[in-house]
């Protein structure tokens, strides 16, 4: 039998976890993906499909090299003009599932543009790294067993290219 | 006395962490009721779309004057393009419905393509109609199936919302499994995946339009010779970048690529300015620079958009490329993107064209794209125009004031290429290119020019 002062740590314990997790809840639930930040210090492009385009990079792609960049926003305008895939950038961006930056939301979070917006009008402008690839994703996370299933073209960085 | 008081802090504190669970709770169930109905009127909105494109095919058949038929096409066109939209925004995990997506596509293409060959004032081939009956056939099954699916979504047993959230640790499953027998129940998009499955085995479809099969084995015509060593790419490679920035590269990195045009691809380090790499790509065949990207941010600029026209013209000279004809430019940041189409007598050749990219704070070329032209570029017998440049100016509707003729070889959805005379024309201070068949004096296409910050772009 313990004492009764360490009997009571426990539940008091508990009771502050939950206590504290629904004041962190309340504090963060009006900052989910609601706000998009502004990118004021940096231009970005001239339309707005660039400006979608350049934040889809930099949230899937923003540690990547420079042409592995541009490679993420061909493959994007590759599925526009697929027939497997919507017709528009945002129809290619908001398919379910299509990209993992917007399924947890970090396409709402990233602040630096300044690189994927370059490499976003180098998209738009015709460069494509990959010529012509379909699909790209990550070797080292899960992805699934799909995916392997369609013929790799190259790989730029720590992204795979396939058609 | 304290154990009173400690009671009554940890009662409120459950009372506390329950009232914010069912808050919590009736928050995810707003937000799955919504998901649900994004989920469910993509659903209807592909079986309606589906069925109504199936009628519009039908009636096309049914219908015996060329005009009617053509209505009946347009929806059906639109009607399958919707039903493809649709589609592909439905929520399917670890699925995607790519042979329904293009069966959508495709007969939304063909339907449009269709309706176009009939706008110029031509028939259908009786081979045409048949391809569109069995399209027909397809879509009426494609409906079908999607009506079994529907009895599971009105039955609730496919629930769209049911898709999102996270997945049960693996340890209480698998208890879960062994406390009740696991039967082989069927999976709820089994049908569409059913579906997609037979979609899959349909014969390959091929006609003027750029959704046609064909397209998709499109190899490149325009880059000559034979296969070149590693050594021999790198070496090409560090020539073109080096005269393109007038420095001193050497390779970092090589890789290969097995893209529609299967390249040596480099990485390279200039050895003057420390951290200003260049990304290149060298065909395997023929050893040609098919691209080229310098990574580094550009500065204020100190050329305007002639300067840098120059620039790029003289490099296009410098690399053999004479006789190139800039078409459009625009400026992204603080660089130039000049477009060269190359020419053929007087005829400028569209297809075969390349980007030029100038840097406008030092002249550097920092950007250069040949996809299209080696994808393109071979030896042609254009044919001689039966049309005089006033006979083509003629055809522009009187109200619009024509700006300039000249002849332009364009290509058109599907692959083919066409001899045009290409009329620039003004109206309500907007200009056009309307291309009209050198040959036969039929409007082809027309592009509205848009202007863009330093710069104009055709659509």
């Amino acid at each position: 039998m313990l004492p009764r002062r360490l009997r009571l740590l426990l539940p008091v314990l508990l009771a502050a976890t939950l206590l504290s997790a629904a004041l962190w809840q309340y504090h963060h639930q009006g900052q989910a993906p609601g706000a998009i930040p502004t990118q004021a210090g940096t231009p970005v492009g001239t339309s707005d499909e660039m400006n979608l385009l350049a934040r889809l990079i930099a949230a899937e792609a923003g540690d990547e090299p420079y042409e592995g960049q541009v490679a993420v926003g061909a493959v994007v305008l590759n599925r526009v003009r697929s027939p497997l895939f919507p017709s528009t950038i945002s129809g290619v961006i908001f398919e379910p599932w299509a990209f993992e930056s917007v399924s947890n939301g970090r396409i709402w979070q990233v602040t630096d543009l300044a690189s994927p917006s370059r490499a976003a009008a180098d998209a738009l402008n015709g460069w494509d790294p990959t010529y012509g690839a379909l699909f790209f994703w990550n070797p080292a996370k899960e992805v699934s067993p799909w995916i392997w299933t369609r013929s790799i073209l190259t790989q730029i960085g720590r992204h795979v290219f396939a058609r | 006395m304290t154990r009173k008081l400690s009671t009554i802090l940890l009662s409120l504190a459950l009372l506390l962490a329950i009232g914010w669970g069912l808050w919590e709770r009736a928050n995810r169930l707003t937000l799955a009721n919504a998901v649900e109905a994004g989920g469910q009127r993509d659903f209807y909105n592909l079986l309606n779309y589906v069925e109504q494109a199936q009628v519009s095919m039908g009636k096309t058949l049914a219908s015996s004057s060329p005009r009617q038929q053509a209505v009946h096409l347009t929806e059906a066109w639109n009607q399958a393009a919707a039903a493809q939209h649709s589609l592909t925004q439905l929520p399917t995990p670890g699925f995607k419905p790519v042979n329904t997506s293009k069966f959508l596509s495709q007969t939304s293409d063909y339907s449009n393509y269709l309706a176009q060959k009939l706008a110029r004032g031509e028939e259908m081939t009786p081979q045409e109609r048949q391809q569109l009956a069995s399209l027909r056939e397809e879509m009426g099954r494609l409906a079908a199936d999607l009506h079994q699916t529907e009895g599971q979504v009105a039955g609730k047993t496919l629930r769209w919302s049911s898709f999102y959230g996270f997945k049960m640790p693996s340890l209480p499953r698998t208890i879960a499994g062994r406390a009740l027998p696991v039967e082989a129940r069927p999976g709820p998009l089994d049908g569409f995946v059913n579906t997609d499955r037979r979609l899959q085995t349909l014969p390959s479809l091929n006609y003027d339009g750029p959704f046609s099969d064909h397209l998709e084995k499109q190899r490149p015509l325009g880059l000559g010779g034979g296969e070149v060593t590693q050594a021999e790419a790198e070496r090409r490679a560090m020539n073109f970048s080096n005269a393109a920035s007038n420095s001193n590269y050497r390779v970092q990195a090589t890789r290969t690529s097995n893209g529609r045009i299967p390249t040596f691809s480099l990485r390279l380090l200039d050895s003057r300015r420390p951290n200003v790499t260049t990304h290149i790509d060298v065909s395997k065949q023929g050893g040609q620079i098919v691209s080229l990207l310098n990574t580094r941010p550009v500065g204020a600029p100190t050329l305007d958009a002639a300067a840098a026209l120059e620039k790029a013209r003289a490099f296009l000279q410098a690399q053999g490329f004479t006789g190139m004809q800039p078409t459009y430019t625009v400026r992204t940041d603080n660089n130039q993107v000049i477009t060269f189409a190359a020419k053929e007598g007087d005829v400028i050749l569209y297809p075969d064209q390349v980007k030029v990219k100038v840097a406008l704070d030092n002249g550097e070329i920092t950007g250069w794209d040949a996809t299209p032209y080696y994808m393109s570029h071979h030896k042609r017998d254009l044919p001689r125009p039966k049309l005089t440049p006033e006979q083509a100016r003629a055809k522009i509707n009187p109200g619009i004031k024509v700006e300039g003729v000249r002849l332009a070889l364009i290509p058109l959805p599907g692959g083919q290429e066409k001899l045009t005379y290409e009329v620039k024309t003004k109206m309500d201070n907007t200009y056009y290119l309307n291309y009209i068949n050198a040959l036969t004096g039929e409007e082809e296409k027309v592009l509205q020019i848009i202007d863009v910050p330093g710069g104009q772009l055709t659509m």
